[in-house]
């Protein structure tokens, strides 16, 4: 079971069996944090050209108090994603409220700007600016 | 319905009341709206009206955090139940009708 009782397939998400209430009295293990943040980058990383990809990458630089004033995302997507990654954005959610912190904590720089170009990328692709082949 | 009422416990019932209770005594304020968004837009499929800023939730008080992320938590893995049931159509038209 995972980290919100949901059947997951990743062995490395399977550890955790704690409830959401739980998750908030007490600070996540860093080691679950650390599994979720490796398994989101590289869930990304992956499938970036996909659309589920899309609420992902939004509500990472949503999170950001900086690069987040025009971000929204709406949760009939969020609640159609796979198990693993829904766990590991509640995960992402609930760990920058717990250290009271945005989530470069866990996406450094890089990533951000990479995240944000991505971003740019689809908006300018919607927009026809960008044609893919 | 029958069913529903069944699944859905008595923990639900109360993270619900609880948020219903927050939204109804702080109608005018911020985090009322979040949660009303975030609600909304759980069954709504996609509708760009009911998209919420994710720092927002940042925003909330603890315990509605808790009991946001619980709910979300709970419609997740009982996709057969929506917030529409468990906060009541009525509830919820009242609250909308007046969202600014």
């Amino acid at each position: 079971m995972s980290i919100l009782g949901i059947v997951s397939k990743n062995s490395q998400l399977n550890d955790f069996s704690n409830s959401i209430e739980k998750m908030l009295g007490n600070n996540l293990p860093k080691h679950c944090i650390e599994d979720h943040m490796y398994y989101l980058k590289k869930y990304i990383w992956c499938n970036f050209d996909t659309e589920e990809v899309k609420v992902v990458v939004e509500t990472i630089l949503g999170l950001d108090n900086s690069e987040g004033d025009n971000i929204k995302i709406n949760f009939n997507v969020v609640m159609s994603l796979k198990p693993e990654t829904f766990n590991a954005l509640i995960v992402l959610i609930i760990s920058c409220k717990q250290h009271n912190s945005t989530n470069k904590h866990y996406f450094n720089e890089e990533s951000f700007k990479i995240l944000r170009t991505l971003r740019t990328l689809r908006i300018l692709r919607a927009m026809k600016v960008l044609i893919s082949k | 319905m029958n069913e529903y009422k069944i699944t859905v416990n008595n923990k639900i019932e109360n993270i619900v009341d609880n948020l219903k209770s927050h939204c109804d005594r702080n109608f005018y304020n911020e985090s009322a709206h979040t949660i009303l968004h975030v609600v909304m837009g759980s069954f709504s499929s996609s509708d760009i009206l009911w998209n919420v800023q994710p720092k927002d939730l940042m925003k909330l008080e603890s315990k509605e955090f808790i009991n946001l992320l619980s709910l979300l938590s709970f419609l997740y893995k009982n996709k057969g139940v929506t917030a529409e049931y468990l906060f009541t159509t009525e509830w919820l038209e009242d609250k909308l009708v007046l969202l600014p």
